[in-house]
């Protein structure tokens, strides 16, 4: 049997949050219409104490790329700054014919990733 | 069912159906055991009910112009409530399957009225009538013997997936999507081929009502290359795997059967592809 879950309250605030686009990440369109995104990511301690043994440049932090496929890019530009979690979701699964939960569990693992590489922000409603 | 709501959590058993977000009614089923007596019996799955859930539960009587639809039910009506959440329920025994199901409804959250718990109550079937068994789930719906019992699921962005089991024969059923994005760059061959290994010639292909489909019927060697020995082909597995073009919901709908006795050519026709114009190849 199962309890109801204690994190609706809390779910149910997160989709109501506004992703928010980092300016700093330079985006490049591909002839094959994918979308490379440039940004710059923290490298880990390991990384970090290897270079301070290498004695190489001091710099924290380089450059890495991310691609997104067509349906990457499309969530992509739903996150105009406006619109919330809830509203990407139901426009993204009103134009690929989905079900709300399927758009639901792909968009919210999409932004999750996205969020984790400091690509996006979750501004409170 | 309303159609607003959808399952939030489907297990071998259990069902909690749920609109935006917050649970509406949650099905839990049970098999008395023969020992037993079903008031006792009843006795014990409420308390266990209440202490698992941290809810209290009051017994109820039958609200006024309800009138049981189905003979072999004995229906249990009660309130419960919990520190955050209140509504009605009822208990089902049926005295042909010796299946006993509770109907938890959250009515404090969701609004939801007495016409509409009634109604599903009335329409609340534990087996099914027939020897068929009727699934509608994620916009998949299918028909399959009552044997075949639900293993596994599992519901990942772009696919869906749900397994089935039922004498010897294993039956998995896909659903991928958007059907549009996944065939833009390859055809439903190429994306068949993609998911499965399978052999190189196709067995059939077609148009069905649904849309366009292939099918691939097949036998896995035991060895690799080796050829399998005589004395072993019993353990052979006679597979099918179809996968159908469904254009109108976008989806791409697949299904794979292994059967250890045969080619389960009358389990696909009823899944996918029914009234199906086949071209042999």
């Amino acid at each position: 049997m199962i309890k109801p879950k204690s994190n609706m309250i809390r779910k149910e605030k997160a989709l109501l949050g506004i992703p928010q686009k980092n300016t700093h990440v330079k985006e490049t369109l591909l002839d094959s219409g994918d979308l490379v995104l440039t940004y710059r990511a923290v490298y880990k301690p390991f990384f970090l104490k290897i270079k301070k043994f290498l004695r190489s440049n001091k710099n924290q932090t380089f450059k890495k790329k991310i691609q997104l496929d067509g349906l990457g890019v499309h969530v992509w530009s739903l996150v105009d700054g406006k619109k919330n979690v809830k509203s990407i979701i139901e426009e993204f699964a009103d134009y690929h014919k989905l079900n709300i939960k399927e758009s639901e569990l792909s968009v919210t693992q999409f932004l999750r990733s996205l969020g984790e590489r400091g690509l996006i922000g979750i501004k409170e409603p | 069912m309303p159609d607003t709501w959808e399952i939030d959590s489907i297990d071998k058993d259990h069902l909690i159906l749920g609109k935006e977000n917050t649970p509406c009614v949650e099905i839990k089923w049970t098999r008395r055991s023969s020992r037993s007596s079903l008031v006792k019996y009843i006795k014990e799955f409420v308390s266990k009910s209440q202490k698992l859930l941290n809810i209290k539960i009051h017994e109820l009587n039958h609200p006024r112009n309800f009138i049981p639809q189905k003979s072999n039910f004995e229906y249990f009506f009660f309130a419960w409530e919990s520190a955050t959440s209140k509504g009605k329920g009822v208990l089902l025994y049926c005295s042909d399957c010796n299946r006993l199901s509770m109907l938890r409804f959250f009515q404090s959250q969701n609004q939801i009225s007495n016409l509409t718990m009634e109604s599903i109550i009335q329409s609340y079937l534990d087996h099914s009538e027939s020897m068929n068994t009727d699934w509608i789930i994620f916009g998949m719906e299918f028909s399959i013997p009552s044997y075949f019992q639900l293993k596994n699921f599992s519901f990942n962005p772009g696919v869906f997936e749900i397994g089935f089991k039922g004498k010897k024969t294993l039956l998995r059923l896909y659903s991928w999507g958007p059907a549009s994005f996944l065939l833009s760059q390859k055809d439903l061959e190429k994306f068949a081929r993609g998911r499965l290994t399978l052999p190189q010639k196709v067995t059939l292909y077609g148009n069905s009502n649904q849309g366009k489909f292939f099918q691939w019927e097949f036998q896995n060697p035991l060895f690799g290359k080796v050829q399998t020995p005589q004395h072993l082909a019993w353990m052979k597995k006679y597979n099918i795997f179809r996968v159908c073009h469904d254009d109108e919901k976008n989806r791409i709908l697949g299904a794979f059967i292994e059967s250890s006795k045969t080619y389960e050519h009358h389990l696909i026709q009823g899944i996918l592809c029914d009234k199906t114009e086949i071209k042999y190849d």
